[in-house]
């Protein structure tokens, strides 16, 4: 019941039209009541006085006509008078009395007189209005009482209550109907602002007001709308060229996919918001290959620049008290120089790895960075191995100790080095994928001749949108001993 | 007859006039139009006519009373002797037939002359006169008896 009142009084609360037409109903009605009483009460008492004033009247002109006739003894007048007296419709009854209160004549000549009558004061809400006057004259003198019928009083207040009140019910009929009609042409271009801009919000971002002719607020709210999203759709399309040469210098500063000493192949697609991913990978000396992937945190070009500078900081080994071919000195150094107060509280997780070329020995480090997922050849079965271990992100935690780790590399293994970009993906399903779903679905997909174009189209397969939300990026070292 | 009943009433009205005393003075003529068939008329009728209490005659025409102002000697007379009600009390009961509206009210006139001119010209007229000399064509007298 409550639910039930709540939702009737919101059709009245909700929409810019109801509130308007309920405003202006309850404003009419308010008004109308107003009036209704005020013309009740102000007809009401003109009435009555123009009552008071006619039978006052009716009342001088019996005492008129009467001193008058009798004086002259012209009995024939006072008979018309009496005539016409009576043919008034609201006079009831005329008594004349006697010196001595006894009824000397009256009208109608059945007429019982009932004796409180004289004592009484004349009464507008009893059934008969009684005036008493005294009259005199050479024939005769005493008083006279005429009783005046109040029922046409009444009847005149009840017409006037109806009359007035179908008056008033037809004027709030017609307000009503007129405030309908003005609220809609208010709330109709107020309608299609609402309707375009939840559109635009929706994507269709080309959408516009349609103008009408005219001068009032809403058009000029309108037009103002309409350039405020062109010149928004401008600066975000700034903002995204910005974003794309940003996304083309981060590009550019990625190392080409080589075959010596190893075959290294990677792909890297730039998120439209622009993430915080780079990679490079460098042979320290004959004989060690250093590879290495970083992702700062949040998007856009902060996180662009600093993994740029972190990517120059490595690539030209300018790391002061850094060992590249150690992994932990490396992160060391790299989180002291990178600490996020100073970057715009910015942080970044590394994978990096040091590979014997020679010897398949990897030394690695990880910065809460997802492990670097092995595929190797078990007959004809592909295991998926997690190479990786667990290190405090890097900027968070200055003097930080990594710890490095080893592994024995094998003969046709196939690193793969990614960031949470590649796997985080919004499935069909609307659930997000995991590192253990992923593992799982490189474990199903891997062959042969797996490329990482057909990793990149089997995962859009399974994604809600053919774009990557993230920065994906993905470097595939596969192991082949040197000659 | 009638020269008798002139000379009667001029005599009476002489003698009147000497002792200045009405009351001695006798009976008023009761007149009325030729054209009413009425010859005589009973002092009760007369009284029941003069009160309003009789509005037609016998042939069914509306009684019309032409009497004389109230100041005037022999109307006091009249309703004194005849009616048996002083003149203001015999107002008051026409000023209830006025009201009531069921007879024609009476006429009333200053002197002999116009009751006579009055009674001629009106059908169911009635009045009465002390002095019948000149009497007009269209008038006569009925006789009044007790009864």
């Amino acid at each position: 019941m409550k639910k039930r009142i709540t939702k009737f009084i919101h059709v009245f609360t909700g929409s810019l039209r109801s509130r308007l037409i309920t405003f202006l109903t309850l404003f009419l009605l308010l008004l109308s009541t107003g009036y209704y009483i005020y013309t009740l009460s102000v007809q009401g008492s003109y009435f009555r006085s123009s009552y008071r004033q006619n039978t006052s009247d009716v009342m001088q002109a019996i005492k008129f006509g009467m001193e008058l006739s009798l004086e002259r003894e012209d009995y024939a007048a006072l008979q018309k008078m009496f005539t016409w007296a009576k043919s008034e419709y609201y006079v009831k009854f005329i008594v004349l009395l006697s010196d001595d209160s006894t009824v000397a004549a009256q009208f109608p000549e059945d007429f019982r007189m009932s004796k409180n009558i004289l004592s009484q004061p004349p009464s507008l809400t009893a059934e008969n209005y009684i005036l008493k006057h005294e009259y005199s004259s050479p024939i005769s003198k005493g008083i006279y009482l005429v009783g005046f019928s109040t029922k046409s009083l009444r009847q005149y207040e009840q017409k006037v209550l109806v009359d007035v009140g179908i008056s008033t019910l037809i004027f709030i009929f017609l307000s009503v109907l007129f405030g309908s009609l003005l609220s809609k042409s208010i709330t109709k271009p107020l309608e299609e602002l609402r309707i375009v801009t939840e559109k635009i919000s929706q994507g269709a971002i080309d959408e516009r007001v349609v103008l009408k002719k005219g001068t009032d607020e809403i058009l000029s709210v309108s037009a103002s709308f309409n350039t405020m999203v062109d010149r928004v759709l401008l600066a975000q399309n700034d903002l995204e060229n910005d974003l794309l040469e940003a996304a083309e210098f981060v590009k550019a500063i990625l190392p080409i996919p080589v075959h010596k000493p190893l075959p290294i192949d990677w792909r890297f697609i730039p998120s439209k918001r622009l993430g915080g991913d780079s990679f490079g990978y460098d042979l320290i000396d004959n004989e060690t290959l250093a590879f290495y992937l970083l992702d700062v945190s949040g998007h856009g070009l902060g996180a662009a620049l600093l993994s740029v500078a972190v990517l120059n900081v490595l690539r030209s080994k300018s790391l002061k008290d850094a060992d590249f071919k150690n992994p932990s000195s490396v992160l060391f150094a790299l989180n002291n120089a990178f600490q996020m107060e100073q970057y715009g509280d910015k942080y970044f997780t590394i994978w990096y790895g040091a590979l014997n070329i020679n010897s398949l020995e990897l030394n690695f480090s990880s910065a809460g960075h997802p492990p670097v997922l092995l595929a190797r050849k078990n007959g004809n079965a592909t295991d998926i191995l997690r190479i990786g271990n667990k290190n405090f992100f890097v900027g968070g935690m200055p003097e930080f100790e990594f710890d490095t780790d080893f592994f024995q590399l094998k003969e046709n293994d196939s690193l793969l080095l990614f960031s949470d970009g590649v796997y985080e993906l919004e499935r069909k399903d609307g659930s997000t994928m995991n590192l253990d779903e992923f593992e799982k679905f490189l474990g199903e997909c891997y062959s042969e001749s797996f490329t990482l174009d057909g990793l990149i189209n089997e995962l859009k397969k399974i994604k809600i949108s053919d774009t990557f939300e993230d920065d994906f990026s993905i470097m595939e070292i596969t192991v082949k001993k040197q000659n | 007859m009638n020269r008798k009943l002139k000379y009667y009433s001029l005599l009476s009205a002489a003698i009147s006039l000497l002792l200045f005393s009405p009351a001695l003075v006798m009976s008023q003529t009761i007149i009325i139009n030729k054209t009413n068939p009425i010859e005589k008329i009973s002092k009760s009728q007369l009284r029941n006519i003069f009160l309003g209490n009789n509005i037609a005659w016998e042939n069914g025409r509306r009684i019309q009373i032409v009497d004389f102002v109230s100041e005037s000697p022999i109307r006091k007379q009249f309703d004194e002797n005849t009616l048996l009600l002083p003149p203001q009390k015999v107002g008051m009961i026409w000023v209830k037939v006025s009201l009531s509206g069921k007879s024609i009210p009476p006429k009333i006139v200053h002197d002999e002359e116009d009751v006579k001119n009055f009674i001629g010209s009106n059908e169911g007229a009635i009045g009465y006169v002390k002095n019948t000399a000149n009497l007009p064509q269209s008038v006569k007298i009925i006789q009044v008896i007790d009864e």
